[in-house]
């Protein structure tokens, strides 16, 4: 496949076959090298066979190899004539991470440190199979959590009204339609909202080691030492019922509509056919669960640490500085050839990062940019970025999301054969309990690209910039 | 007795290859793959019985949405699954019967949460001597 190079950082597709535009693809030689094998490339430029397609197809440079799409994968479709695929979201509905800062530094918490992992792990269902025993939901107001979003969690008492100005889209996708989510996807996930279920889901303590951007930090609420709370995890098993059921719905609807696929799994529908509907009413229900979990993990998170310190979570200055998706398809408005266009933005594994100034943008970060929070491995660090004007004009204000996997999960196991990688990560200062130790090992750092390879292409890219570098403590994995 | 299959190695999850001297085998020792790959938990007396039974529009759809049952037991209502009998298997639907009980942590032990069976590089072919072959990638 032809690559052209434009520029260090950007190298293009040219549209060819049946491809309808370009594919454009955020990367460094290194990091271009590392995808070789896999498919994402390929991948990418299947994405921009779509129809309805407007611009280019998009990867950002945490690029690897998914479902349809590949993971860092970015496209935005005309709402009337374009297409919708659950391909371009993924499986764990708005799969996404938030942000906390405290008021303490890294000296006050170390002594504590122990005690604070063993606490959440304690509080914060984990694992295979994790459920929330103490958040018993009727069918009812399991349904007005899909309508609701993180805000039925605030109302509910997880949390207050100042958090939802700090989640992307408020917390909640108005337009979601609880009646096109299955019986089997609400049955799933009845019992695990306020869980982290498994993988590479993680809650981290940690702090900022780095500061790049002082002015912006100091904007965001962000300084050298401070204690800092990542949350990531999504939808659980609710989301990952919706997109097996409309993966089944849509394929017939591809075929139905006369749609070619280059791949299986990019099965789509028009977004204003009965069945691009009904998936995109049931993907964004399936959002506002993902949001709704984190807010109510957020919630145990600071019962937590209020339990180990002694003081309320407001005296410990435990807020909210956002909460970013990374797996979504929604309607955004964005200028393409100088004219205000509504379009609909698929990210997957990709995260908005909307510039200073944006209307989007909550009145507190409008001086600033949006804060986008990029998760490293956990042994390393990872990065606060703002959103800039050119990830407006380039990528639809979108930034990569993480680190991506460079071992698979066997590949990882054997190269922990014979170490003990809780005293390794110990030794080198952080603490880990996981529900399963098979899950540390495949979780190892070296099983991911360095995150700061990946935030490097896109601070050097302009398409958003670096503010702050955090470093863990203390990790729960499930 | 322990399935035939192959663990593929993929980046960010994992697939496996089974199979089959027959169809009705091979979708067997498909599920018995993904038994094995979502938990320890072996035949006892007492397990109770499930029928299975799915459509699907081709071999592989029906494959994806046969698999997709046991992900969706599993998740929904803790159950888990030993045994696997094929009862018919005509185009386009499947019908067969599971061995399950509830997961107990006493005997069983979960290895891994899949999230879903997906389209990825899925293929059921047979090879010049009839045998069926299956390779399956899995969300983790």
């Amino acid at each position: 496949m032809k690559l052209v190079q434009i520029d260090e950082y950007r190298w293009l597709v040219p549209r060819h076959g049946k491809m309808r535009t370009d594919a454009l693809l955020f990367l460094d030689r290194e990091l271009l090298a590392g995808i070789q094998q896999d498919k994402s490339i390929e991948q990418a430029s299947n994405v921009a066979c779509l129809p309805g397609i407007v611009g280019r197809s998009l990867a950002m440079p945490d690029m690897h190899q998914g479902y349809g799409f590949p993971i860092g994968g970015v496209a935005a479709f005309d709402p009337e004539t374009g297409v919708v695929s659950p391909g371009g979201v993924g499986y764990d509905i708005n799969c996404g991470v938030r942000l906390l800062t405290t008021a303490m530094d890294r000296q006050a918490v170390a002594p504590r440190m122990q005690a604070l992992v063993d606490a959440l792990f304690e509080n914060i269902p984990t694992g295979v199979g994790s459920r929330q025993k103490d958040l018993k939901l009727n069918l009812q107001n399991l349904r007005k959590v899909l309508e609701m979003g993180a805000g039925w969690a605030v109302k509910n008492g997880y949390g207050t009204p100042a958090d939802l100005d700090h989640i992307e889209e408020g917390g909640c996708l108005d337009w979601a339609d609880p009646d096109q989510v299955s019986g089997r996807a609400l049955e799933r996930g009845r019992a695990q909202l306020g869980t982290l279920g498994s993988g590479n889901h993680f809650v981290e303590i940690g702090y900022i080691d780095r500061i790049f951007d002082a002015e912006v930090a100091a904007g965001i609420g962000l300084r050298l030492d401070q204690v800092t709370v990542i949350i990531h995890t999504g939808s659980r098993g609710l989301g990952h019922q919706v997109c097996g059921d409309f993966i089944r719905v849509l394929q017939d609807a591809s075929r139905r509509f006369g749609i070619e696929l280059p791949d299986r799994e990019l099965c789509c529908a028009p977004a204003q056919s009965d069945e691009g509907r009904a998936y995109l009413g049931a993907m964004a229900a399936a959002a506002n669960f993902a949001f709704a979990n984190r807010q109510i993990i957020t919630h145990e998170v600071r019962e937590t640490f209020e339990q180990v310190f002694g003081r309320g979570w407001q005296q410990l200055g435990l807020s909210l500085v956002y909460d970013v998706c990374h797996n979504i398809a929604k309607y955004e408005e964005h200028l393409v050839d100088g004219h205000r266009r509504r379009l609909l933005i698929h990210r997957k594994g990709a995260t908005r990062a909307f510039p200073a100034g944006h209307p989007q943008v909550p009145a507190v970060y409008r001086q600033t940019g949006q804060p986008v929070l990029i998760p490293g491995d956990m042994g390393r660090y990872s990065y606060v970025l703002v959103g800039t004007d050119r990830a407006m004009q380039e990528s639809f204000g979108s930034t990569c999301h993480g680190a991506g996997r460079q071992l698979s999960r066997h590949a990882a196991k054997k190269t922990a054969r014979g170490r003990n990688i809780l005293a390794e990560l110990a030794g080198a200062g952080v603490l880990v309990r996981g529900a399963g130790l098979g899950t540390i090992v495949e979780e190892i750092p070296q099983a991911y690209k360095d995150v700061a390879e990946v935030v490097k292409v896109m601070h050097n890219a302009g398409i958003a910039r670096k503010v702050a570098r955090l470093r863990p403590l203390g990790v729960i994995k499930g | 007795m322990q399935p035939l299959f192959r663990i593929l190695e993929h980046p960010a999850d994992l697939g496996f290859e089974v199979e089959g001297e027959t169809a009705v085998a091979l979708y067997a020792a498909a599920a018995n793959a993904l038994f094995h790959l979502m938990w320890d938990a072996f035949p006892r007396s007492g397990d109770e019985s499930l029928v299975i039974a799915v459509q699907g529009g081709d071999q592989v759809e029906l494959l994806v949405n046969f698999l997709e049952e046991f992900i969706y037991y599993h998740d929904a209502r803790k159950m888990v699954f030993t045994g696997i009998v094929i009862d018919s298997l005509a185009s386009g639907s499947l019908r067969a019967t599971a061995r399950w009980r509830i997961f107990d942590p006493e005997y069983d032990r979960k290895l891994r949460d899949v999230k879903a069976v997906t389209y990825h590089q899925i293929a059921i072919e047979q090879d010049a001597g009839g045998r069926y072959l299956a390779r399956v990638f899995v969300d983790i």
